[in-house]
């Protein structure tokens, strides 16, 4: 009689047998007692482990566990709700941004007389905007931003040498 | 949503209560596992601490994942796992591997009846043996999640296996105990 491999039979026992095997694994195994036998073998063996002496933690680990994650738990909301005041600022401040782009045919900046003090202000805004966030709305406004600047970066040499 | 993936989610906003729930569900099974590993109580207890605290700086960083049927199980017995073996290297200069488990002060006690037996003679199998079917048997974890917990190969953890169960089918056999 031809035994399947010691590895089938473990895959067997595991129940991850390959599928096409289950079949010919099953038929075998129940007409042969020596594969029978280690298969049973297999199973009080496990039958045995699962009788292995359970060991508890002490009430004093378990307290000064406690004792600790207390106040890691609370440093972790306290990190939390700052990272949610931060977002809201930075939120805020991009709808500012965002406000002033809007108006900004109309506002002081675009109208003041000194390229090189604009250019400066575009610069620190288009800083702010590639910092503050990658959503297409932001990438757009730098865009612009970002045209504005090369415009009156040119216009502010014509300042400075003067 | 399941209890276990609410405390999850709780935990990541630091919630007192998943803390509660997510040990309480693990607290034995862990530290039975650890104790598997290390042999020692108070060693045991060390690193189960250690896993219950790194479990919420890393929380964060888990992620479920689909091809394991216990995901969240498999990622913080993996943690304990890698914190148990850097205990033994930090400890020991020979690999974990062949390290023999000591069962302290139990040793000293003529052992009776058969639980305690079967303990002292799981604690002769090598490590990585008696953590795989620790793992496989007592945590009912597949060996694919074990394979991920040990960070080894599917086939070293079937070869473990078979070979922890044979040793252990022998030592049996050499105590008297019939199969």
């Amino acid at each position: 009689m031809n035994h399947p491999s010691i590895k089938d039979i473990q895959n067997y026992f595991e129940s991850i047998e390959d599928k096409s095997k289950t079949t010919s694994l099953k038929k075998h195994i129940e007409s042969c007692d020596k594969c029978t036998l280690i298969l049973s073998q297999m199973a009080k063996i496990d039958i045995l482990l699962n009788k292995d002496s359970e060991v508890e933690v002490s009430t004093k680990v378990q307290a000064e566990t406690f004792f600790k994650a207390s106040s890691l738990l609370k440093e972790k909301r306290l990190n939390l709700k700052k990272e949610k005041i931060q977002k809201e600022i930075k939120l805020e401040n991009i709808q500012v941004i965002k406000n002033f782009l809007t108006n900004y045919t109309n506002s002081t900046l675009k109208n003041l007389k000194y390229p090189l003090a604009q250019a400066s202000a575009l610069l620190v805004l288009i800083a702010f905007l590639t910092e503050a966030s990658r959503d297409k709305e932001i990438i757009q406004s730098e865009k612009i931003l970002k045209n504005e600047f090369s415009v009156v970066y040119a216009e502010s040499e014509g300042e400075i040498s003067e | 949503m399941s209890e276990l993936n609410e405390a999850i989610l709780g935990l990541k906003q630091g919630e007192d209560d998943a803390f509660s729930f997510i040990y309480n569900l693990f607290e034995k099974s862990l530290y039975n596992h650890l104790y598997r590993m290390l042999g020692s109580e108070s060693r045991a207890e060390e690193i189960f601490q250690e896993t219950m605290l790194s479990l919420i700086k890393k929380i964060d960083l888990y992620s479920h994942r689909d091809d394991l049927q216990n995901s969240f199980k498999s990622w913080i017995f993996r943690i304990a796992t890698n914190l148990a073996i850097d205990e033994i290297r930090k400890n020991k200069s020979v690999s974990p591997l062949e390290e023999n488990y000591s069962i302290t002060e139990k040793n000293k006690i003529e052992i009776h009846d058969t639980e305690q037996r079967i303990h002292f003679l799981i604690g002769k199998l090598p490590l990585m043996q008696r953590t795989f079917l620790g793992l496989r048997v007592k945590e009912d974890l597949s060996i694919k999640e074990i394979a991920v917990i040990c960070k080894v190969e599917v086939n070293a953890v079937k070869q473990g296996l078979f070979r922890g169960r044979k040793a252990l089918k022998d030592l049996l056999i050499e105590e008297g105990i019939v199969l």
